[in-house]
């Protein structure tokens, strides 16, 4: 459901860690059990159900290079170890990554198939989100911002929003990253960290990185242009010297991170940094903050060059070169 | 292929106290267990899960369990048993004997397990069972064709003269396992490993409530091991590649309890089979009577497995396992059939799909009976716990521009706790399951920010259906909020969600803004976490969409009595006074 497809570079790219959080969704088991469902670690039958079905028609892959991405996959539950490795072997051009902690990484080895940790499904997300962007999100009408200056081209990121797979998959990336981040800064990706989030976009993500994660989230509703809180339901218990990780669902000029960054440290709290879908690289505002966590960053060359992005303001009065 | 048979089995309960006796001390109950069991061919393995004998049992207990065992063993051809101790079977008279020595210290009672268990180790020196241990690994059993290791794990461990959770000494196994697998896990790579042992880890759902006592003092949740100490021995069994946990302990057999298929999470498959022993209908009589209990007796009678009311009942497994792995368990329950009592095959769970059905081997019917025995859950009463609890019914004037309550429900706590937020999302799920206009709708929609967090956690149990979030009270909505409604879109019905339903104008406000786009009325179905409104509905005028209201719980909120403009309490600020500017 969530393999990635380069026809360019002729690759399909499996996450199985990815496949596995889908199915447990489907299957209703973590609001029961409430569980921090980056944590599963198990290949479970109903997922290699799925996988064996990948790719509908391999003929149509045939000159494909195929990645199976294991990275947080040590287990598998064992009575369908036979058909995935069996699954596995009958792939054309198939790679393994990040396989070595998983408990039938020998046997594999046994088989002959190539491993590239390089060929993984993190680094085939940049391009892929990237090209979603340009494709998708794009809309030429324009949009004047809550802070008067006015976009030449609005991004919409509710068309990945509404679409589940998509909001899945987007922000599986930003879990994947912060779950790096933990690991490595803090050695305890479990810690619960606290998600800040203040816009609609930004409440639905802190939403599924509430439970992917496994971290609570405290909201405020809404921030006004001028730091205004209207229906401020801190709650107190969690308001007061804990360390907040701003979501949002796109930073650019970081004016948003700013206000939502004031009202945190206004009511005790302080900023770790920020995460959500996409940053556009053009404000050093994040800069200081040790989370800095998009799916996808476009650089200011790109944001221009490949998306069209510009920005004006009423200061303009239409002098600039580029208005000109 | 070569299959195997083998049979699981719990919590005997065996006594030679008047009054306490087990079922397996009743001829006619034997003779009836033992006819089904002749009926299942190729079974040669027992495993028996603990609780052999009730209360700490004596010599003579054991006795009983004895004649049991020899005889089970010569009219079925049982050539293996396993059998791992339980907390009955420790003997809490025989470690009080030993507590008055200055030299044993009464919190560690629990570590002396030559004596807590004397009477079960003599138990198993006499039918010849395997004592690899008296701790930690306590017995393993080796079978060839299709090969299997059946590994005993003691979770008495910390059981002394009080009960308590169960507990694995973690050494001991991690110990025992390099001996039996060698330091490199060298030994019985390809064999398929089961542990067995006493106490089930996680909550057994029945009894999720039940607290268990030692002399007025709460000591655990019944049916659960410690869990620090089983997250660490799980994590231990794991890298042995063990993925089978056998348990007994909770005198029920879970339904639905095979992992990974209904609990995908979780690495371990846990498998726990009711009590072969228990008489429930002692334990019934005991607390019911005609006269008071006359609907608890009603529904006694509906249930047609010989058990307690709580989901308790008598019970063995049959398992089947190939060389591919295993292939099929069978629950076989002692159930009421037209007022005789029988063994029957209850539930059947398939594992491998790869091997061919042949239903011959797998023998007899399989009754269609529903084991439904559990309360649904009350989510008013759980979420009116919290609102009390926490304080989140707050008492005052609250005045918006266009409105005004006497008093108000903060629902900030639910959202920012996230065991409340999967606990609100359980609950709107059943509604989504059960109620059939919610069943149909075309989309759900999350009402402001709150809708929004609310919808995150529900979206993904219905990918198929459309779903977005609209902010609340705007005069006019941007298209990329309204982007999912235009006039082309197949929308005829949809679900809001927001946390309180008061006098329904925010909802009136998206309805119309729905309408105007897909110039559709649209039946709108509003869940939320409360209902607080004065007459449990929302007023609809002429031509407009009709409104259905479905909350978790109740709780009405007066409209304030002087309005938003002449209430004197607000306007001279008499009392406890909150003001929002907009609305």
């Amino acid at each position: 459901m969530f393999e990635i497809i380069d026809e360019n570079k002729k690759q399909y790219i499996i996450s199985l860690h990815l496949e596995e959080i889908s199915m447990a969704l489907e299957l209703k088991t973590h609001i029961v059990e409430q569980l921090r469902l980056f944590s599963k670690e198990t290949l479970n039958k109903s997922c290699v159900d799925y996988l064996i079905k990948l790719p509908g028609n391999l003929e149509k892959y045939s000159d494909y290079e195929f990645c199976v991405d294991f990275e947080h996959i040590k287990y598998m539950a064992p009575n369908t170890k036979q058909r995935f490795l069996k699954w596995l072997q009958n792939l054309p051009n198939v790679k393994i990554s990040h396989c070595e902690n998983f408990e039938h990484y020998e046997e594999i080895k046994k088989m002959g198939i190539i491993e590239n940790d390089i060929l993984d499904y993190r680094n085939a997300f940049n391009d892929y989100g990237k090209k979603y962007i340009i494709d998708n999100c794009r809309d030429s009408q324009g949009h004047v911002t809550q802070t008067g200056t006015e976009l030449g081209i609005y991004i919409d990121l509710k068309r990945i929003i509404n679409d589940s797979i998509e909001m899945l998959r987007w922000c599986y990336i930003i879990a994947y990253d912060l779950n790096n981040y933990f690991s490595l800064v803090d050695d305890e990706p479990e810690k619960n960290n606290l998600l800040f989030c203040h816009t609609m976009n930004g409440s639905y993500i802190a939403g599924i990185l509430s439970q992917l994660l496994g971290y609570d989230l405290v909201y405020v509703d809404h921030l006004g242009p001028y730091n205004k809180l209207n229906k401020v339901d801190f709650y107190k218990g969690k308001s007061r010297s804990e360390e907040f990780i701003i979501i949002a669902d796109m930073v650019c000029q970081g004016n948003e991170f700013l206000r939502a960054k004031n009202i945190v440290e206004y009511l005790g709290g302080t900023v770790r940094g920020s995460a959500g879908i996409l940053k556009l690289d053009i404000s050093n505002v994040l800069d200081p903050y040790q989370i800095n966590v998009f799916s996808i960053n476009f650089t200011p060359e790109e944001a221009v060059n490949e998306l069209g992005y510009s920005i004006r303001s009423k200061l303009c009065s239409g002098k600039c070169v580029e208005c000109s | 292929m070569a299959l195997r048979k083998i049979m699981h089995i719990a919590d005997m309960h065996i006594s030679n106290n008047a009054g306490d006796e087990s079922l397996l001390q009743k001829e006619k109950y034997v003779e009836d267990l033992i006819e089904s069991l002749k009926k299942i061919e190729d079974l040669d393995t027992l495993i028996i899960g603990g609780d052999i004998v009730d209360k700490g049992g004596s010599e003579n207990a054991y006795e009983s369990a004895n004649e049991f065992i020899e005889r089970i063993r010569d009219e079925l051809n049982i050539k293996h048993i396993l059998c791992v101790p339980g907390n009955h079977d420790v003997n809490r008279n025989l470690l009080m004997g030993i507590s008055g020595d200055k030299s044993t210290k009464s919190d560690e009672l629990w570590k002396y397990y030559d004596i807590k268990l004397k009477y079960y180790w003599q138990f198993a020196e006499k039918n010849k069972l395997n004592i690899y241990s008296h701790s930690g690994i306590v017995s393993y059993e080796i079978l060839k064709n299709p090969n299997i290791i059946l590994l005993g794990i003691d979770s008495t461990d910390r059981i002394g003269t009080k009960d308590g959770y169960g507990f694995i000494n973690l050494k001991e196994i991690e110990e025992g396992f390099k001996k039996i697998f060698g330091k490199s896990r060298e030994k019985y790579q390809d064999y398929i490993k089961i542990a067995i042992m006493h106490h089930r880890p996680i909550v057994y759902e029945s009894n999720s409530q039940t607290i268990i006592e030692n002399n007025g003092n709460e000591i655990g949740l019944y049916g659960t091991c410690d869990s620090e100490n089983w997250e660490k021995a799980k994590k231990i069994l794991l890298e042995y590649g063990i993925h089978y946990v056998w348990t007994g302990h909770v005198h029920g057999t879970q339904s639905g309890q095979i992992r990974p298929f209904d609990f995908p999470h979780d690495e371990i498959n846990y498998s726990t089979v009711g009590s072969i022993g228990i008489d429930f209908s002692k334990e019934l009589k005991a607390r019911l009577t005609p006269e008071k209990d006359k609907d608890l007796l009603d529904k006694l009678e509906g249930l047609k497995c010989y058990g307690s009311l709580n989901g308790n009942h008598n019970a063995y497994n049959i398992w089947t396992i190939s060389d591919g792995g295993l292939v099929r368990e069978e629950q076989y329950k002692y159930i009421i059939d037209e007022g005789n009592r029988r063994w029957c095959l209850w539930n059947v769970k398939d594992f491998e799909e790869e091997i061919e059905d042949d239903s011959s081997v797998f023998g007899t019917e399989v009754m269609d009976v529903p084991v439904n025995n559990k309360e649904p859950e009350n989510y008013e009463e759980k979420i009116l716990d919290i609102v009390r609890e926490q304080g989140l019914y707050k008492t005052g004037h609250y005045h918006w521009k266009n409105s005004a309550r006497l008093n108000w429900i903060d629902t900030s706590y639910f959202f920012q706790h996230r065991e409340m937020m999967f606990y609100i999302a359980k609950g709107f799920n059943e509604l989504f399951e059960k109620e059939e206009k919610l069943k149909n709708v075309d989309c759900i929609i999350g009402l402001g920010i709150k809708g929004t967090i609310l919808l995150s956690y529900i979206r993904f149990l219905f990918p198929k259906k459309k779903c977005t979030y609209i902010p609340e009270n705007k005069k006019e909505y941007v298209r990329y909020e309204m982007v999912l409604f235009n006039e082309n879109t197949e929308i005829n019905s949809i679900a809001v969600l927001t946390d309180v339903v008061h006098s329904g104008n925010t909802v009136k406000t998206l309805a119309n803004e729905v309408y105007k786009k897909t110039q559709k009325f649209q039946n709108i179905n509003v869940v939320s976490i409360f209902d607080s409104t004065p007459d449990g509905r929302i007023a609809t005028v002429a031509g407009q969409a009709r409104f259905r209201l479905y909350p978790l719980a109740k709780l009405k909120v007066t409209d304030c009595p002087g309005g938003c403009e002449n209430c004197e309490i607000y306007i001279r600020k008499l009392a406890n006074v909150i003001e929002y500017k907009e609305d």
